[in-house]
This record gives C-alpha cells, sequence and structure tokens, in this order.
C-alpha cells in the first residue's frame, strides 16, 4: 500500500529565531524518510518575527532537498496576517498539496517530542490550508 | 450672541447603561487595536478629526472651543451618573464659559463623524426658543447638544444637575444625514473610503491629481508606481518603486511606502514605514501594530525592517509643495 509519513510541528505562541532554530535541529534529525511531508502548524502563534521566517525558510530548503513538502496546517489570525504582510502565504501555496486521503499509518507517521515547538503526535493528517 | 463648545474627546470610564460592568472581551478585543492611539487626533485624510470639528464649529460661528480629555455624555447627565473626576473637569469647563459670558453652548463629542451643520442646529435652537436641543441621528443620540447658557447662570457650580433635569425637557433636531459612529477599526476605514469616494462631506487635506488620486503637499511617488483612484496620499509621504496603492487606500502624512510593496482597501497611519516588497491588504497600519480588518486581529510588528515609525521628510519641513510632477504619475483606471 502507498502510504505517507507526516511530520506535525505545532509552533509555540511566539515563534522568532532561536524557536526557528531549534526546530531546523529537530527536523534534521527525525527526517528518517525520503519525501518527507511537514505539516506546520501555526494555530498558536500570536507573534512571529522575521528571524522565525527565516528559519522557517531553512527548514522548507531543508525538506525540499529531500524531495519532501511543507505545508500549512491551521493557522492563527496572527499567523495569518504576518505570512500574507510578508508573501509567505504565497511560498506556501507552492508546495504540492498533501494527499490526507492517502492514508497515514500510525506506524509510518512520525511522532517527534519536540517539547518546546509543541510537536503533536498525530492521528490523522490534518486538513492543510492553501 | 456669543458661542461656545465644550468637545469632550472620551467618555468617562462607564458605559451608556450607567453601570460599572467592564467590556467584555470582545468589545475589549475589537478596541485592542484604536485604544492605544487618540483616535480623534489621528490623521484621517490629512487632517484630524478633531481639527476637523473645530474648524466646523468655527465656520459656524463658535468663538472659542474648549476641549477636555474626558467627560460625561449626555446619557450619563440625564441618569445623574457621572464618575467624579470626568464631572469635575465638565464642570469647570462649563463654568470658565458661563463666566465668559457665552450665551449659547454647544457640547459635543468627538465620537461619530457625521456632516451635520452646526449652523442649522442653532437656528432650530433659536427658533424652537429651547433651552436644550439634543440631535438625533435616526439610530439615536449623537451626543451632540445646544444649551441656552442662561440657564446654567444660577446653577451656582451644579452644572451637571441642572442640565440633567433639563434633559427631559430638551427640544430633538433630527438629523438624516451622513453618520458614521466610529466604533470599530472597520468604521474609520469605512470612513475614508467614503470620503474618497464622495459620500460624505470630508475632503481629504491636498490636491486632486486624477481621478480619485488626493495628494498632499510635498508627496513623492515613483514613477513606476500603479496608483489606482480612489487613493490618498498625505504630505510628505514618499511611494518607492514598483508599488501598488489600490482600492481605496489612504497613506497619511510623512510615511514611506518601500520598493514594491503593495498597499491595498488599507489605511497606513501617520508617519509609518512599511518595508520593501511586503503586502498589506484590507488592514489599518501604524507605526508598530497592524490590525488585519478581516480577520480582526491585530499583530504587534517587532521588526523594523517591515513597519517602523518614520520621521518627517527633510523636504517637507523645507516647504516644497505639491511635489509631484504629474507626468511621473502612472494612474491606472
Amino acid at each position: 500500500m502507498n502510504t505517507q509519513s507526516a511530520i506535525m510541528i505545532k509552533l509555540p505562541e511566539v515563534f522568532g529565531g532561536k524557536e526557528a532554530r531549534k526546530l531546523g535541529r529537530e527536523l534534521k534529525t527525525r527526517m528518517s524518510t525520503a519525501s518527507p511531508h511537514v505539516v506546520v502548524d501555526f494555530s498558536r502563534v500570536r507573534q512571529m518575527n522575521m528571524a522565525g521566517l527565516d528559519g522557517l525558510l531553512d527548514c522548507m530548503e531543508t525538506v525540499a532537498k529531500n524531495d519532501g513538502a511543507i505545508q500549512l496546517g491551521e493557522i492563527s489570525p496572527e499567523a495569518s496576517i504576518f505570512l500574507e504582510l510578508t508573501r509567505m502565504d504565497q511560498l506556501f501555496s507552492k508546495f504540492p498539496v498533501f494527499d490526507a486521503s492517502a492514508g497515514c499509518t500510525a506506524e509510518q507517521e512520525l511522532m517527534g517530542e519536540i517539547e518546546d515547538l509543541g510537536t503533536e503526535k498525530v492521528g490523522q493528517p490534518q486538513p492543510v490550508a492553501a | 450672541m456669543q458661542i461656545g463648545a465644550i468637545l469632550t474627546l472620551a467618555a468617562s470610564n462607564s458605559n451608556e447603561s450607567g453601570t460599572h460592568e467592564s467590556l467584555n472581551d470582545g468589545a475589549r478585543k475589537r478596541r485592542q487595536f484604536l485604544s492605544n492611539v487618540p483616535n480623534p487626533k489621528l490623521d484621517l485624510l490629512g487632517k484630524s478629526l478633531l481639527d476637523r470639528t473645530a474648524d466646523k464649529l468655527r465656520q459656524s460661528g463658535v468663538k472659542t472651543t474648549t476641549v477636555i480629555a474626558e467627560g460625561p455624555t449626555l446619557t450619563q447627565l440625564a441618569r445623574s451618573f457621572v464618575s467624579s473626576d470626568a464631572g469635575a473637569t465638565w464642570d469647570r469647563a462649563v463654568a470658565e464659559s458661563v463666566r465668559e459670558g457665552v450665551q449659547t453652548l454647544i457640547l459635543l463629542r468627538a465620537g461619530a463623524y457625521t456632516d451635520l451643520d452646526f449652523e442649522e442646529v442653532l437656528r432650530f435652537h433659536g427658533e424652537q426658543s429651547a433651552t436644550l436641543t439634543q440631535v438625533y441621528a435616526p439610530d439615536g443620540s449623537l451626543d451632540i447638544a445646544v444649551v441656552d447658557a442662561r440657564s446654567l447662570r444660577n446653577a451656582d457650580g451644579a452644572y451637571r444637575k441642572t442640565l440633567g433635569a433639563l434633559i427631559p425637557k430638551q427640544e430633538r433636531f433630527l438629523y438624516d444625514g451622513y453618520v458614521n459612529r466610529l466604533r470599530k477599526p472597520q468604521d474609520f476605514r469605512r470612513l475614508t473610503e467614503d470620503a474618497l469616494c464622495g459620500k460624505c462631506r470630508l475632503r481629504p487635506a491636498g490636491s486632486e491629481v486624477g481621478d480619485g488620486v488626493w495628494l498632499g503637499a510635498g508627496a513623492q511617488i515613483d514613477e513606476s508606481c500603479v496608483i489606482e483612484g480612489p487613493v490618498y496620499i498625505g504630505a510628505g509621504t514618499r511611494i518607492g518603486a514598483g508599488c501598488t496603492i489600490i482600492g481605496g487606500s489612504a497613506i497619511e502624512r510623512d510615511c514611506e511606502i518601500d520598493f514594491g510593496t503593495t498597499v491595498e482597501q488599507s489605511w497606513i497611519l501617520q508617519q509609518t514605514y512599511i518595508g520593501l516588497s511586503l503586502t498589506v491588504r484590507h488592514s489599518i497600519v501604524s507605526n508598530q501594530k497592524m490590525f488585519h480588518l478581516d480577520r480582526k486581529a491585530e499583530i504587534a510588528i517587532t521588526d523594523s525592517s517591515l513597519i517602523r515609525a518614520t520621521k518627517s521628510l527633510a523636504f517637507t519641513q523645507q516647504g516644497h509643495q505639491g511635489g509631484i510632477v504629474k507626468n511621473k504619475l502612472q494612474i491606472a483606471s
């Protein structure tokens, strides 16, 4: 059966350079499969800055080099304003859409515990906001 | 006839129902953005609402206008509910007007925007031989009243009580013109748009150089910009190369919009720098904060490369007027 693995990352309330660097480090250690799908959940984010955004871009590059994709999960109004302001929303929409219907078995999901970043165990991939 | 006015900027710390209930979370959230800035003092299409009101009063024959930061609403006066601090300031202002021999006193609050003609109200007040005339819009009081100051002469300092007693005997002036209550950020945005579209009498401070394109003195726009009216660009504001300003946007004085940025359906408050290659859509932006009108949320911007305060640009200080060269402006219709 053709299944996909997903890494769901829940970002903290404040997402700056420090948090982004932590995210990058964790991603590198946890990307065990080729073509990883990373879903970044912004639902808790209330404040972001350019350093956080730069870090996120680095993560996207890392994922892209592994033939994977980063997509937006749930997004708070505040994060959504910031992404629109910086036009990053357009960049995210360029990545191929994660196919939730393809299924995602619990064994193949990466259930990391990036505590500070709030990485969550995901039973089912969540709908991805464009 | 000597006419005076007392213009109150804000209500006392109580709501209209006369209770001490705090604002609920929703209301607090809605007020979050604008509560950080004194609304009537903000430039709106090049001139603050406070200045516009003062000008209008002057044109209507008002000799002295006293501006106070806080005071009671007429509803509070009618219900004898006025906090002592707010009431004391207001009392002093009334006492001074009475002492100066003012015969007719206009009491108003810098809250809602209206196209009300004060002369018309004063005429009505005189014709009715009223002691107190209060102005009403179809949806309620506008918190504007005209009082015969002679009725306050014998009040012996108890102005609030005397005025409160007059309210039930008031004459009502019904106004059915343009009213914007300015209760939430969206209302401010609507007012700028209405003014630019000529739906109200508020006029941008500047000259109309194209179809619905208004420029303040010394505004500079790069020739590569796309400006689609109705749009207002305030005095001393600089729009960098490759910018797009559309959708009834208003950019107040001394702002700087950097290279390649799009401003759409937005109101940029005075002295705000917007960084390069950004998209500001349906928002109100100050030099530290951004309120998104659709998402009804506000963010604080901590990166000075994105948004920050500007200082007045040198060329406006030097007094250069109407800085745009017409053929440098590309107006898309």
